[in-house]
């Protein structure tokens, strides 16, 4: 049978466009394997935030899980080393793998949320200082990898990240004496990773020496961030069976001496709304309101900065009107 | 049948031999006022305790409920309770040493140690307050020797099951034992991997670990303890934390 040219034609158009999207779909499932290793619906990200650290400067990592896939997968909803969600290797040529081991565990319910295709969770945790000391404890290269583990999935199954490369250097001594072993320098080191802790006194004093003597290194920063933060809030100190009270005027004294830009977003972040909720208490709703607004520009929308907020307002109930209006302005 | 002075003179000699023969734990178990410890369980008509669930497991853990009238110290809007708070109430309440002592100068025969602490707060995760999302934490994460339960969680303070069940899981922690551990109904569970009805046991896998790997790997704070993971057998799904130290030891 001879067909006719003109009936010809669409049957060729339909074979053109069956190939081409044989092609495209080949292309995307090759993107895919490449894109997420070690599973075809879930993807995870680590972000370092910076390429290279000062020996003894504290270090965040931020981890986002996407689900690539096309249906919904249940995933853990806190993305926490405390909560086992994510395990963060560490290796060097100076130091072979190892995992980091956050000090505290913790044991949570109602852990899973289910994300459908395209969302992800994210979170933002310290990783610099844990169970085993400090992480980056000597100058070098590393390489950072994250590590999800689906519920009951066996190692094969874990999802991983690419490698993050972090170049530890020594700045001229000044970190290193938080990395002696001293119990003055445990403290420090703690004081740094909770931001909190009046009876780590012999810390605070190391770190209080390391500001007045080297007033320009990057760590004098996040050491007086972490004095105002701690300053900020009230403390319960169980120790002596006393509440200190949040301390506002040298809390902002801190905050100011801070060079904000030089810390990572997380920390620039948690200091805007700890500035905020301070010049509430001191009866400054109008400075509030800009610390609020400088918070909300740095968070840029990014879903792991909200439980933040939440916890801002949380603690100073006033900072939800601010948030409104922020909100509903142009 | 005894003199009161044997019966003293038994009441301490006793104990001591009892812990030469083998291991014993301690646990010092502070709470705060308006909290309670976790009420014993009933199963087939037996009492259930924190004691009876680790000796069937062969572990001698010896419950001492100490200190029962922390207060609180509560804050305005702020419900939880930090990582940096829960140390200063165990550097202000344990009374025992983190380090093991006994008479007995070997590894098999000490008397280990172990703090917990009934907190009436929530938890705080990735520093901040989720209420109602935390059962209980395990710390000092290289000595693996305290534990605090968040009592003002709904689960813990209405569900007296589920509030036993959560202390013998952090206890389990301590003792290096891992959700992984877990068999889905065994108390190393957690909660949301429950497959059935929860029970007062620990696991077979769990119970190898607590038989079977020698004290530095197991027992809280013990001298040049394993921290957290470091056992990398078969019950312990996440990796070794120093693998440049491949110890056999705790295999």
């Amino acid at each position: 049978m001879r067909l006719d040219p003109a009936t010809q034609l669409p049957r060729k158009m339909f074979l053109v466009c069956i190939v081409a999207c044989l092609f495209l779909a080949a292309r995307a499932s090759v993107g895919l394997t490449q894109e997420s290793p070690g599973s075809a619906t879930l993807e995870l990200t680590l972000d370092m935030g910076t390429s290279s650290l000062s020996l003894g400067e504290p270090a965040y990592a931020t981890v986002r899980l996407v689900n690539v896939g096309a249906k919904p997968v249940e995933v853990s909803k806190l993305l926490d080393p405390q909560t086992g969600a994510i395990q963060i290797a560490v290796s060097s040529s100076i130091r072979p793998r190892f995992v980091f081991l956050p000090l505290f565990y913790t044991d949570a319910v109602h852990t899973r949320t289910a994300l459908a295709p395209g969302e992800s969770v994210a979170a933002v945790f310290p990783v610099f200082y844990g169970a085993l000391g400090w992480t980056f404890d000597r100058p070098g290269a590393y390489r950072v990898t994250a590590e999800y583990r689906p519920q009951g999935g066996a190692q094969a199954e874990w999802i991983r990240s690419r490698a993050a490369s972090v170049t530890v250097v020594d700045e001229h001594g000044v970190g290193a004496s938080l990395l002696t072993g001293s119990s003055a320098s445990e403290e420090a080191s703690k004081f740094l990773l909770w931001q909190r802790g009046d009876q780590l006194q012999a810390g605070q004093a190391l770190l209080t020496g390391l500001v007045t003597q080297h007033p320009e290194s990057p760590l004098a920063d996040y050491a007086l961030l972490a004095f105002g933060r701690n300053l900020s809030r009230s403390f319960r100190n169980y120790a002596v069976g006393k509440i200190r009270e949040a301390d506002c005027e040298p809390a902002m004294s801190y905050f100011q001496r801070v060079r904000t830009e030089w810390l990572p977003l997380f920390l620039q972040i948690q200091q805007r709304l700890d500035e905020a909720r301070c010049l509430i208490r001191l009866s400054r709703p109008a400075e509030a309101r800009v610390s609020m607004a400088r918070a909300e520009r740095l968070r840029a929308g990014r879903p792991e900065f909200t439980l933040l907020f939440q916890q801002a307002i949380r603690l100073e109930p006033a900072l939800g009107q601010s948030v409104d209006r922020n909100t509903s302005s142009p | 049948m005894f003199t009161p002075s044997f019966r003293v003179l038994l009441s301490i000699v006793v104990p001591v031999f009892a812990c030469l023969l083998v291991s014993c734990v301690s646990l010092e178990f502070d709470r705060m006022t308006g909290t309670t410890f976790p009420p014993a369980q009933t199963v087939n008509g037996q009492a259930v305790t924190l004691g009876t669930v680790f000796n069937d497991a062969g572990i001698s853990l010896d419950v001492e409920e100490d200190d029962t009238a922390i207060q609180p110290l509560n804050i305005a809007q702020d419900e939880c309770i930090s990582d940096a708070e829960l140390s200063t109430l165990e550097n202000g309440h344990r009374h025992l040493s983190l380090f093991p002592a006994s008479a007995c100068p070997f590894a098999f025969c000490n008397t280990y140690h172990l703090y917990g602490a009934v907190v009436d707060h929530y938890g705080e995760v990735l520093d901040v307050c989720v209420p109602e999302f935390i059962l209980g934490k395990m710390w000092q994460g290289h000595t693996r020797s305290a534990f605090a339960v968040f009592y003002r969680a709904n689960t813990i303070r209405t569900d007296g099951a589920a509030y036993f069940r959560t202390t013998a899981h952090e206890i389990g922690h301590a003792f290096n034992l891992h959700h992984s551990d877990g068999d889905g109904t065994s108390i190393m569970t957690q909660s949301d991997d429950l497959t059935g009805d929860p029970v007062y046991r620990f696991s077979e896998q769990s119970r190898d670990h607590l038989a079977n790997h020698p004290g530095q790997c197991k027992f809280p704070g013990a001298v040049a303890a394993a921290p957290f993971t470091w056992v990398i057998n078969d019950h312990a799904a996440w990796a070794h934390p120093q693998e440049e130290l491949t110890i056999t030891d705790c295999q």
